[in-house]
């Protein structure tokens, strides 16, 4: 993964991530038993999905479940992956669905944790990196789970409208629109705790 | 809300994210001067992705990757793949798999006595031409052309040599990281006779028509020989990777074909 600059980006360096060859030469090699190369796979998504897991579960451990689950599910079924589509949107396919399930298995957003966090808009109350986190977390898991994912895609793991369409399996005019509603239904949230 | 109006509100969103094209992002800026509401917008989504974009990534725990690895089963590695892939049908059948390995059994408890009953008696001349005689076979390969390798990530050699219709390739490399090899060839015209690594184990190697491809780590030594059709002199195409770059490209056997071989 590299960064570089985007000139149609108002404010951010934008991610770029590497060839989508390179991928899928190391998924037919470890196919044929190479550790090394799915060690490069691993190398190269487990910080994302790691981030995506947690920003989806805001819980560390749970996040570190899902994340080796993701791998051991991608080694175990290597054989099934069709080359015909990118491995990024396979290997992050299997983390949302391995999310769902767990989130579903463990319905833990605690309204009153949500409350603690409440901030008040004055300058001598400015909020830390880690304070706004928590708050950013906070408001997150206040979303529907087909808005949070949309959000942490764009915004936690830099992906574009076309990719996010490949991920989640649906047409990128309803990536838009989850996405508008997602980030409007955000800033209310954020308003509302004094952050915007 | 007019077509207009939401079609320039998506604009805004493609902007903040970076897939708005030159032309768009113009024609948002005339737009954006006469609508004050779809400024407001804008400013609120800029400051939203201000504030997404302020929250720390979270550091991934220090030993995830090792738990992940070490929770990873063990995969057949390729050469075996393909030995159960190529085992004759006859093989897969029980009793005719125990008839040949009774038969093995039989023949080597014929040998074993026979060596017993020979070593009782001196050693004949026989043995040592027999050892010769195999020697004398490994040298009909000639050197016919040489490729170095000197980059800061990958040093060494590799020799290429010819016997008849067989190609050599000698592989003398040295990388602190695995080095890739990939040999291109007319796979209409050869086909691989044996692949052997020495020092460690083989750690990956994959054949499929006209391409053979193999892992070299550390200081390593990598043999591949190739048969091909009478008279075919075949030209091979090398590639080396490491960390997933092409460190060198080059050919081999194009010398040996217009006559200068070494």
């Amino acid at each position: 993964m590299r960064a570089t600059y985007c000139p149609h980006q108002l404010f951010f360096w934008c991610v770029v991530f590497m060839d989508d060859n390179e991928d899928l030469r190391l998924v037919s090699e470890s196919r044929q038993g190479s550790r090394d190369s799915f060690e490069r796979l691993l190398l190269r998504y487990e910080k994302p999905i790691f981030n995506a897991a947690y920003r989806i579960l805001r819980d560390y451990e749970d996040a570190r479940d899902v994340t080796q689950n993701v791998f051991l599910k991608a080694f175990q079924n290597l054989e099934h992956f069709n080359a015909k589509h990118r491995f990024f949107s396979w290997i992050y396919r299997i983390a949302l669905n391995e999310s769902i399930n767990l989130s579903k298995s463990r319905r833990r957003f605690d309204a009153a944790e949500d409350a603690r966090i409440e901030v008040r808009n004055t300058p001598e109350n400015l909020l830390s990196r880690k304070e706004l986190g928590e708050v950013v977390q906070a408001a997150l898991m206040s979303l529907e789970f087909e808005h949070r994912v949309v959000i942490v895609l764009r915004h936690f793991n830099h992906r574009s409208y076309q990719q996010m369409g490949e991920i989640l399996e649906i047409p990128e005019k309803t990536v838009k629109s989850r996405l508008f509603t997602a980030r409007a239904l955000l800033r209310e949230i954020l308003s509302g705790k004094g952050v915007l | 809300m007019s077509e207009l109006r939401v079609k320039y509100l998506e604009l805004i969103h493609a902007e903040i994210d970076g897939e708005a094209s030159d032309k768009e992002l113009a024609a948002l800026q005339e737009y954006l001067a006469s609508d004050h509401e779809a400024q407001k917008l804008r400013a609120a989504l800029a400051k939203l992705n201000n504030v997404l974009n302020q929250v720390e990534e979270v550091e991934t725990p220090a030993d995830l990757h090792t738990s992940i690895l070490t929770a990873l089963p063990p995969r057949r590695p390729a050469l075996e793949i393909v030995a159960q892939n190529s085992s004759p049908w006859r093989l897969r059948i029980p009793f005719i798999r125990y008839g040949y390995t009774l038969a093995a059994g039989l023949l080597l408890g014929a040998v074993l006595t026979g060596v017993a009953l020979k070593n009782l008696s001196p050693p004949e001349k026989s043995d040592i031409y027999g050892t010769l005689a195999v020697r004398e076979n490994a040298q009909r390969y000639v050197a016919v052309e040489h490729m170095n390798l000197d980059f800061p990530v990958l040093r060494g050699s590799v020799e290429l040599s010819r016997s008849g219709s067989n190609s050599m390739m000698v592989f003398d490399l040295y990388g602190q990281q695995a080095v890739e090899v990939e040999v291109g060839f007319d796979g209409s015209q050869a086909g691989l006779m044996s692949f052997n690594q020495q020092l460690g184990a083989i750690r990956s190697f994959q054949v499929k028509e006209g391409t053979i491809s193999f892992q070299s780590e550390g200081k390593q030594r990598s043999t591949v020989v190739l048969a091909s059709k009478k008279h075919a002199q075949l030209l091979l195409n090398l590639s080396f990777y490491v960390g997933g770059k092409l460190v060198h490209q080059g050919t081999l056997g194009g010398a040996a074909r217009a006559g200068s071989g070494k």
